[in-house]
């Protein structure tokens, strides 16, 4: 049989039940072996622990809390564990087989998700993660690597290896040394993970839906000095999720999965939103009525979303908004064992791959144990993407390198553009020139200017070459109305 | 949907704030409504674009930091030096006995108890704290985590030395020496950041990594990673773990004295240091705004905080002080 480098590989283990065919991933306290069930006749995946990591009472007691912890967690997009055995041959778990691939290298070899996909993500693993948290189970090490892509389609939430157990007085990784990957880690948990709660979790969650929609360095995420270049072309609701979920201190972020998830919701509502009326009225002094419309509008979005989860068993993908006539995407080769998906290390990458018996639709995308699923209110899309066995969410499963016809990687799209407000200047003289940082901004229908939302300072030039700066605050869909007069003796009021 | 955004704006409403989505407007010597009628006129824009803040609210704060930076102040009582060294002492003893998880134990209750000092730090503690952590990093295979463990236990301690009962042979330690801190210059140095502290002009303090910063900038760039920051205050000594990234500069708005706001008619350009420190206290004090609104004495200014925006730009003038009665006025009156 084949040895590890650092570990002698067993030709079966339990008593002959489980034969192990080869290597799939090694870390520094496991490795992760493709094994037959001989009784059942299906592949598993088997993480085989280290010995000198199960010397520790500490350890052995935190495998079996894995176990335990990940079993019962009995969710569809969290990686099933079938068994945990400590036996002379040493201490593994048998663990459903995803022949898929990870989120990580699915970016790596075919570009970022789009706003769509990442989204979907954020809504189905962050389900896993709110049931996991109402366990008292923190994750720990969140990171796109942990996050599978069965050959169905299915996402798979893997690796509770080093999962914390929130249980007073009895923490065992309470004060073990920093564990879970630097970039993703939140600042707590880089300086100590007795500091570690599910708010951890939401800011590693945060990191990693940032890093697939962008494949940029999320260490520096909960900087706000660092917004604006990092949130550059990310939709402006998104981004204010993203941010709230990476900000600095715990209490700053999410208070639980389930308010993440509904502002993902949110979200994609906002994005989706059509793009606001030309030349609205003067912004009131309090907006309560274009607060009132823009809920309306999401929450009418947010049904129609969770009816289309409903009746699909998961948030729509990309392809639930193509026309009547797309052609359905070709079905992804399913990587064999022959030709597998790649080795992961055990520790860094997945334990294991996806499952390869389909199962049963899941009973919900995990939201539903965080708030009521609302009654369907829209039919489905005539267009609907290619169902999934089962009746799930379909995220494509992209061919290994060397695969017939990989999938272009989806862009950002220009619809899915940050949302505008308008910004009109009046100015005394008037014909004042105006540039926001250093160009001019695209005309508005109706006047005025169209700027993204957020804050901008807009500079004015008169036609005399006297400048001032102004900062506005754009909302999506307001418009802002100032006047700066560049005469001292005139007031902008008194202007024709 | 919209019971969460009438929440929202009704919280907003209660106490008595702006939406948080407006421009900070930061006024000194008025009342709040009426810079807010003020700044309204003077800028042309509505009154709800604009959110006030009281200047002597802001020099109220904690420190902050602005650029490559973040802080985070300890949450927790203030601990002593004493319950430092015996978490050390604790992780020693482990260590010794073999057992690496206790001892990873101790090193972490020692670093959260390193993190609240209400005390000066023993860097020679601090340092072996984290050289025990980054051998312990090293031994599990994260030499990552390693090497900023020891870049850490390098800046409380430069000629730390390895020990040779740690696991490994130090030869991490050395290599961070060489990246981080045997450099005598910066362009030698490959990855430090110059760390400034405004106001530039303070008293006591405060202490990097135990060493009293210099006023005005670092004379060598501080390495990146995590630092021990101590700031002295009427309430005591405060401490505080700051994430450094990049060129960044920390605030203290305790220690900043009047005037802080430009003076007189030609305030349009006040010299360089004192626009440093305004826009480090208001960076710092007003996380996330790209620019405010000041008013005080009569003017009123743009002050833009982006640090990536020219210099040039950063303070706009819309309408500048009344200029001082002369002196014999003064008098008179």
């Amino acid at each position: 049989m084949a040895s590890s480098e650092s570990l002698e590989i067993p030709q079966t283990l339990d008593r002959g039940r489980y034969r192990v065919e080869r290597v799939l991933g090694e870390g520094g306290t496991s490795v992760v072996l493709l094994a037959q069930d001989t009784r059942l006749g299906v592949p598993r995946a088997i993480k085989l622990m280290h010995p000198r990591w199960v010397r520790s009472a500490r350890n052995r007691a935190r495998f079996r809390a894995e176990a335990f912890a990940q079993a019962g967690l009995g969710h569809n997009n969290v990686l099933m564990v079938h068994d945990a055995v400590e036996d002379e041959q040493g201490a593994y778990l048998v663990m459903e087989l995803c022949e898929g691939d990870s989120l990580a290298r699915r970016v790596q070899h075919h570009g970022t998700l789009s706003v769509n996909e990442v989204i979907d993500v954020g809504i189905t693993i962050g389900g896993a993660l709110a049931v996991a948290h109402a366990q008292g189970l923190v994750h720990r090490d969140l990171k796109p690597q942990n996050i599978l892509v069965d050959k169905h389609g299915v996402l798979k939430l893997a690796d509770f290896g080093i999962a914390h157990i929130e249980q007073p007085g009895e923490q065992l990784t309470r004060a073990e040394d920093v564990m879970g990957t630097w970039d993703y880690m939140p600042p707590e948990q880089r300086e100590s993970s007795a500091q570690v709660d599910r708010r951890s979790d939401i800011y590693a969650f945060g990191a990693t839906l940032y890093a697939l929609l962008t494949a940029r360095k999320v260490a520096a995420l909960h900087n706000p000095e660092a917004w604006t270049a990092a949130y550059d072309g990310v939709p402006a609701p998104l981004a204010a999720v993203l941010q709230r979920a990476t900000r600095l201190y715990p209490e700053d972020r999410y208070p639980d999965m389930a308010a993440m998830i509904a502002e993902l919701h949110a979200a994609r509502a906002a994005i989706q939103a059509p793009p606001p009326a030309p030349a609205p009225p003067p912004a009131p002094a309090r907006p309560w009525g274009l607060i009132a419309a823009a809920a309306a509008a999401a929450l009418a979005l947010t049904v129609g979303t969770a009816a289309l989860l409903l009746l699909r068993g998961g948030p729509p993908s990309d392809e639930a908004t193509a026309p009547a006539d797309a052609p359905a995407p070709a079905p992804a080769p399913a990587p064999t064992p022959e030709e597998p998906s790649p080795a992961p290390r055990a520790d860094d990458a997945p334990d294991v791959t996806p499952a390869a018996e389909p199962k049963p639709a899941p009973q919900g995308d995990g939201v539903a144990e965080a708030r009521p699923r609302p009654a369907p209110a829209t039919p489905e899309p005539a267009a609907a993407p290619r169902p999934a066995p089962g009746g799930r969410r379909v995220i494509e499963v992209l061919p290994e390198e060397g695969g017939e016809a990989p999938a272009p990687a989806p862009a950002l799209a220009p619809a899915e553009a940050a949302p505008t407000g308008t910004v009109r200047v009046r100015t005394v003289p008037s014909g004042a020139t105006v540039t926001v940082r250093g160009r001019a901004p695209a005309a508005a229908p109706g006047g005025g200017y169209t700027l993204p939302v957020g804050q901008h300072t807009v500079e004015l030039t008169s036609p005399a070459g006297e400048r001032t700066r102004l900062a506005v605050s754009v909302r999506a869909g307001q418009t802002v109305s100032l006047c700066w007069s560049f005469d001292t003796n005139a007031a902008c009021g008194d202007a024709p | 949907m919209i019971r969460r955004a009438a929440a929202a704006l009704i919280g907003a409403l209660a106490l008595g704030a702006a939406p948080a989505w407006a421009v900070p407007l930061v006024y000194d010597g008025l009342p709040a409504a009426e810079a807010q009628a003020e700044a309204a006129k003077g800028t042309g824009l509505p009154a709800d674009q604009l959110e006030p803040v009281a200047l002597d609210q802001l020099l109220q704060r904690p420190a902050g930091a602005t650029g490559g930076a973040t802080l985070r102040h300890c949450a927790g009582a203030p601990t002593t030096g004493a319950a430092v060294r015996a978490h050390l002492q604790r992780a020693d003893v482990a260590l010794r006995a073999g057992d690496s998880v206790a001892a990873a134990d101790h090193l972490d209750l020692g670093l959260t108890a390193l993190g609240c000092l209400g005390e000066r730090v023993e860097p020679p503690v601090a340092a072996r704290l984290f050289l025990l952590r980054g051998a312990l990093a090293a031994a599990r295979g994260a030499p990552e985590v390693a090497q900023a463990e020891l870049r850490t236990a390098l800046s409380f301690a430069p000629s730390l030395a390895w020990d040779s009962a740690l696991p490994g042979d130090g030869a991490l330690l050395e290599a961070e020496r060489a990246a981080h801190f045997a450099c005598a210059a910066p362009p030698s140095c490959p990855s430090g950041a110059p760390l400034r502290v405004a106001p530039a002009a303070r008293s006591a303090g405060p202490w990097l990594d135990g060493r009293a910063l210099p006023a005005g900038e670092l004379a060598a760039p501080a390495p990146p990673g995590l630092h021990l920051l101590q700031v002295a205050s009427t309430a005591g000594l405060r401490s505080a773990w700051l994430t450094l990234s990049g060129p960044a500069t920390v605030a203290l708005p305790g220690a900043y004295r009047r005037p802080i706001t430009p003076q007189g008619p030609s305030a349009g350009a006040p010299p360089q240091a004192q626009m440093d420190d305004l826009r480090a206290l208001l960076g710092a004090t007003l996380p996330g705004a790209g620019a405010a609104y000041l008013l005080a004495g009569g003017g009123l200014w743009l002050v833009g905080l982006d640090p990536a925006a020219p210099a040039a730009e950063a303070l706009t003038t819309l309408r500048a002080p009344p200029a001082p009665a002369p002196a014999d006025e003064k008098k008179r009156r």
